[in-house]
This record gives structure tokens, sequence and C-alpha cells, in this order.
């Protein structure tokens, strides 16, 4: 990931999110709809990416699929029960993490 | 939608196999991933050709992408000595694999010892070593039996299937 540190604890909660909204990618199309959504902000580089699905594959989370797509084989990732489970802890966490820093940076003063 | 062709796939398969990305299953991966990549600049810019294309790609990515060739290697090595020290340590394994030697090998040592110490029996050099060979014999064809009782089972499932 080439633009920040700070993104990449968040990577696999990512690719964990995108998994869980379709039914399976490969790994240029999560860089392509990473890219997309974040409107270019956030590019995951080959080298965090890559790593990251096999880690999540050898956890379990995901499963692998390999398909002929016109001249070459293409391996597809799908979510499986646990990473769905595991899906939504790290959005809860990651949505935590949030609040706190905006706590932290920007606090809001109340009369309370 | 731009295709790349066969040719150039294996162009691409060629070229990081010279590179030392030597595994089959990382190399289908990286190679898809620039096949996309070329495939989706050659649909922006129609005139482009791909060997120009890929050169720029290269030279742009190839330190990177070699970087990461280690990358992977490693994190699947990782992965893969933590899942063989998981299974190991795992409650069952350990069951199956000295629960059996232990209830066997301990009692009749004991016995022996309990004849040799307390009763004065005679100690024979010739019974101690053959015990010592059985007990080491033992355990290597049990550890051998419960690595491979699976794979026999399952050999014999698909057998009896294509049998029947």
């Amino acid at each position: 990931m080439s633009n920040s540190k700070l993104y990449k604890g968040s990577l696999t909660t990512i690719i964990l999110k995108l998994l869980n909204e379709s039914d399976k990618m490969y790994g240029y199309e999560i860089t392509q709809k990473v890219k997309e959504l974040t409107k270019g902000e956030l590019k995951i580089t080959e080298g965090a990416l890559y790593p990251a699905l096999h880690k999540l594959e050898a956890e379990g989370l995901l499963n692998v699929e390999v398909k002929k797509v016109g001249n070459r084989l293409r391996k597809y990732y799908n979510i499986t029960e646990s990473g769905t489970k595991e899906s939504s802890n790290k959005l809860n966490e990651l949505a935590n993490y949030i609040a706190t820093m905006q706590a932290l940076v920007n606090p809001k003063f109340s009369l309370e | 939608m731009v295709k790349l062709t066969k040719e150039e796939i294996q162009f691409i398969d060629n070229y990081l196999d010279n590179s030392e990305v030597i595994y089959a299953d990382i190399r289908l991966e990286i190679t898809d991933h620039i096949a996309s990549e070329i495939e989706a600049i050659m649909e922006t810019d129609k005139t482009a050709i791909f060997y120009d294309v890929f050169k720029s790609y290269m030279v742009e990515n190839k330190a990177n992408l070699l970087n990461e060739n280690k990358k992977f290697v490693n994190a699947v090595t990782n992965q893969n000595w933590k899942l063989i020290l998981k299974e190991l340590i795992n409650f069952k394994t350990i069951k199956h694999v000295f629960f059996i030697p232990m209830f066997l090998m301990i009692p009749i040592a004991i016995v022996y010892l309990i004849c040799t110490k307390m009763y004065d029996f005679s100690r024979f050099s010739g019974v101690e070593r053959l015990g010592f060979i059985f007990t080491i014999l033992f355990n290597i064809f049990h550890f051998i039996s419960i690595i491979t009782q699976p794979r026999i089972e399952e050999f014999s499932t698909v057998i009896s299937r294509i049998i029947a």
C-alpha cells in the first residue's frame, strides 16, 4: 500500500468487507474496486494485497477457486462462514478505532 | 474489451519464470494481475502495443514485483510452519501420537523394573536390548501408521467407489 502506513492495519478488514459484499473476486479486481470506491485515494499494491490474501486463506477465512478465463488461469477468492463472522468483528473494531481517533484528533467540546 | 493472446500471456509467464518467480501458483496470480493491468491500459489507449506497455509496466513495477515474490513465498512458508506446529501441539495429535505408546510401554517398563529391582529377577542383556529396539520400532511404525492411515482410508474409499 503506497499511500500511508496508517492504512496498512486495515487491509484485511477492507478485503473481508469487499468479499463479503460480492460473490467472489480476484486480486486485480480488488485493487480496482478499492481505487474506484476511494476515487483513487487508496492504491493497494500487489505486494501488500497478495500476502494478505494468502494469510486470510491460510486462516480459513477465504476459499480459493482457480478458473480458466480467456487464455489464462485466474485465482478467485470467496469468503467462508468464519470469514463473514470475522468481517463483522473487524468492522466493529475499525469503527471503534475511527471514533477513538476522532475524539483524539478533533475533540468536540460540550458543556456536559 | 482488449484481450491478450495466448502468446502474450505466455510471454509474461516466461518473463516471470526467468525473473525467478519459480512457483507456478504464485506466477499464475502475478501473470493474471499484470495481464489485467496491461489490458486495462490498452483499453484506454487503443494504439498502444503490448510489448511497449509491458516494458513500461515492468520498468515501473519490476523491483516491487520481485520483492513481493519473496514476500509471497515467505508468507506462505510462515503460514505452513504455523499450521504444522498447530497440528503437532493440538491435543488430538498428542493423544494419537503419544497415548498408545505411553500406555503400552510405561507399564511394561514398570513391571520390568519392579521384577528386577524388588524381586531381584535376573537381568538379561538380550531382553533389554531387544526391548529397546522394540520400543523404538513400535514408535516409528505407530507414527507412520497415524500419518498414512487417513490417506489409506481415502485411497480405499476411492478404490471401492471405482470398483462399485
